[in-house]
């Protein structure tokens, strides 16, 4: 029993040291440090500049009458979300100019009989001249101006005194309790990201560098089970990937981007990040076991967490994607990962907790047996 | 001959031609980073036409409960908005699509649809959303009402008057992903570029055989243009393989190939410089990749791949002018669909390709022969 004892405790220590060993080498590494948080904050720019720039096109309003109703179409589509006017003008040829040298992406155009088409009932036309470049903006655009109409109609009290024609009235009923900017939205699968990136890399590059720097054949003559060393390398790439977790999940709460709350969900937030990060850093040693050169880790793993980030939705919404991609997501185990994370983090809800959780410690067994098995048959070939 | 006893010209393009053979001979041997700096800038150009394939129409089950005339309208109309992609099913369906996350939201269409509005009486129309993120969700919020306007304007023109009448500068629409692999190209070009260059200069001082360079009686100039020569052609088949695949795999075809080959060799010789001096500023091969990917990204995103970058926020639009993705993609915009995408037009654009291609061999030569001045040590 006593004999036991002493044996598991000489390997924890001897694991730990491995752990140690491999955390000093990653901390004095700012390369290895950039190589994780790179892809993510590129990412995180991407968003920033992509949530600045939604369907915000400038737009040239050219008004040629200066009646009430006019002014009221004119004053609806000043406050468009949907296009920003930087030019309002009475000349359409200086309006035309703007839109020949790329000033602006459409010029609207309220003609000058549209009060007196409009309170005589007739066709009242209102032209908008777009530069139709491609079919995202364009479309955005095409939408804008039929949104600004339906506004007007729906402030309308007709001259004879008659409410809006519009009999129809939408009555909404969200599945969420609340709304999520854009911007906060993505920074979950942009976290998973990170977590996928810094357990492939650097559990990746930790294993590599004992074939890389030659020192794999100290260690294998170290007298240290071979089993220790496996889980050592496991370990420290797990706990590095956690590091950086608690970083972000730190700023995150105190910022109040990232803040689960009540804590259950903050447990399952937690447990999902843990699941992650040893799947991560499963398939990093994998990696490094089996490419034993910085460069094909690198060159393997940053791709390879890149194309689980879009796979499991990325810089979009999952379902906005066509089916087959949906179906092809839900293959993905960083799918299920993201939409965990977004149902505890932003919805404060378990909808669908059961299977992310079992799908995510799956993957983690999956990838932590994979690499046990590619660090044993490297050490052995 | 002894390289010595050549005329300096003769010696100048025979030290170019060396080194350019001796990275592509070193680069062979290498073949599984080879593949990878084949596959990194293809994989990144599938991955982001995953994006475009979102395409701003939100999946939407419509439930029609009134098989009316005006119910039909009102389903055209939604049809036609630009916003949704329709699918038209059972309220039990809807609500499996909704549950299994297929479907963002569901318009039922009541049972007393057209009865109510042949009378003049109101109608609630029930829309159920997943409102996952505001941006996706406003869509739907706003393509809701303007579906009921259109229906209103067909349905009742006598009292919805006022109509959008469009005018289109172009006579076809370009799809979304025709525009963007367009974007995606010059990236793959710069992406190929840094790292195959990156690459090939930090291995030098990884392996130390930077210092037979720099003692060899060549000028730097020479070794920094053969580097760039021998990246220029195995970088060539990076290109060539994602102009494959947007030509005859995707179908977007060139309007211009001249143009298109010409802009092609000189981003090329822009990004392969920007990766030389790159490499030989990190030395370290393992951080070219991640600096590769890191860069090419946001540059991409601001650089009006999605539309012209100037309609987009200024001082962001001001940035992406100084670098240049900004004008790769405006002249292959030009080359592809013959669009003008900058103020400034395809033929200064392409002006301002020389002058960065010219800078980026000059800067990177200069950061090589510093080496030289002040001794290597890596």
């Amino acid at each position: 029993m006593t004999r036991m004892m002493i044996s598991s405790n000489s390997s924890i220590i001897r694991v730990l040291a491995i752990v140690r060993k491999d955390i000093g080498v990653w901390l004095r590494q700012p390369t290895s440090i950039a190589a994780t948080v790179l892809p993510a904050i590129a990412f995180m720019v991407i968003l920033y500049f992509g949530a600045q720039a939604v369907g915000r096109n400038p737009v040239a309003l050219v008004v040629l009458d200066s009646g009430p109703h006019a002014q009221e179409l004119v004053n609806i589509l000043s406050h468009s979300d949907a296009f920003k006017i930087t030019m309002m003008t009475t000349s359409p040829e200086k309006a035309e100019e703007a839109l020949k040298q790329l000033k602006v992406a459409a010029v609207i155009t309220i003609p000058n009989n549209f009060d007196a088409a409009y309170n005589s009932q007739k066709p009242d036309p209102v032209t908008i001249h777009i530069n139709n470049l491609n079919l995202d903006f364009t479309n955005d655009l095409r939408r804008s101006l039929p949104a600004a109409i339906t506004v007007f109609y729906a402030d309308k009290t007709s001259s004879n005194g008659k409410t809006s024609p519009i009999q129809i009235h939408v009555k909404e009923t969200d599945l969420r309790t609340q709304d999520i900017d854009l911007l906060r939205f993505e920074l979950v699968p942009n976290l998973v990201l990170l977590l996928t990136t810094a357990g492939i890399v650097n559990a990746g590059l930790a294993t590599a560098r004992e074939w890389e720097d030659s020192t794999i054949k100290e260690l294998l003559l170290a007298p240290i089970s071979k089993m220790s060393l496996i889980v050592g390398k496991l370990l420290s790439g797990w706990l590095t990937t956690l590091l950086i977790a608690a970083v972000v999940l730190l700023v995150g709460a105190v910022s109040g981007y990232l803040r689960p709350e009540g804590p259950i969900y903050w447990i399952s937030t937690l447990v999902i990040v843990l699941l992650i990060a040893l799947a991560s850093a499963g398939l990093g040693v994998a990696i490094g076991a089996a490419a034993r050169r910085f460069q094909r880790v690198t060159a393997i793993g940053i791709p390879l967490s890149i194309d689980l980030f879009f796979l499991s939705g990325g810089i979009t919404v999952a379902a906005f994607l066509p089916t087959w991609l949906q179906t092809i997501a839900h293959f993905v185990p960083t799918f299920y990962g993201t939409h965990a994370l977004q149902t505890a983090i932003f919805y404060s809800s378990t909808e669908g907790l059961a299977l992310d959780l079992s799908v995510l410690a799956g993957t983690s067994l999956v990838a932590g047996t994979l690499g046990v098995l590619s660090l044993r048959r490297s050490m052995l070939a | 001959m002894h390289i010595l006893k050549m005329s300096p010209a003769y010696r100048f393009i025979s030290v170019i031609w060396a080194m350019a053979l001796k990275d592509i001979k070193s680069t062979l041997t290498e073949r599984a980073f080879m593949l990878t700096s084949i596959i990194i800038p293809i994989n990144f150009l599938l991955l982001f036409l995953l994006f475009a394939l979102t395409g701003g129409q939100a999946p939407t089950a419509v439930v029609l409960k009134d098989n009316g005339p005006y119910a039909q309208q009102l389903l055209s109309a939604m049809e036609h908005s630009h916003s949704f992609i329709i699918l038209q099913t059972t309220a039990s369906d809807a609500q499996n699509l909704m549950q299994k996350g297929q479907i963002v939201a569901i318009v039922t269409v009541p049972a007393n649809f057209d009865a109510a509005l042949k009378h003049g009486s109101q109608v609630e129309l029930p829309v159920v959303v997943n409102n996952l993120d505001v941006d996706f969700t406003n869509d739907i919020r706003r393509a809701v009402p303007l579906a009921i306007t259109s229906f209103y304007a067909d349905a009742f023109p006598n009292q919805v008057v006022v109509r959008a009448h469009e005018i289109d500068i172009y006579s076809q629409d370009t799809g979304y992903v025709q525009y963007l692999v367009v974007g995606l190209m010059v990236v793959s070009v710069m992406l190929g570029g840094l790292l195959q260059a990156g690459s090939n200069a930090a291995r030098e001082y990884e392996k130390g055989t930077i210092k037979e360079l720099m003692l060899a009686p060549a000028s730097p100039w020479a070794i920094q243009v053969g580097k760039i020569l021998g990246a220029v052609i195995l970088n060539s088949l990076s290109v060539a393989v994602v102009v494959i695949v947007i030509v005859f795999l995707i179908g977007v075809w060139p309007m211009h190939w001249g143009e298109l080959l010409g802009f092609v060799l000189l981003l090329m010789i822009t990004f392969v410089a920007a990766g030389a001096l790159i490499g030989t500023l990190i030395r370290r091969r393992q951080a070219v990749i991640p600096l590769s990917i890191g860069l090419s990204i946001p540059v991409f995103f601001i650089s009006g791949a999605f539309g012209p970058a100037i309609w987009g926020d200024p001082i962001t639009a001001a940035v992406a002018q100084l670098q240049p993705v900004y004008y790769g993609i405006a002249v292959f915009q030009h080359a592809f669909h013959n669009f003008t995408t900058t103020s400034t037009g395809p033929r200064v654009d392409g002006f301002i390709l020389i002058g960065f291609a010219a800078v980026m061999v000059t800067v990177s030569a200069i950061a090589l022969g510093r080496n030289r001045g002040r001794g290597v040590a890596h």
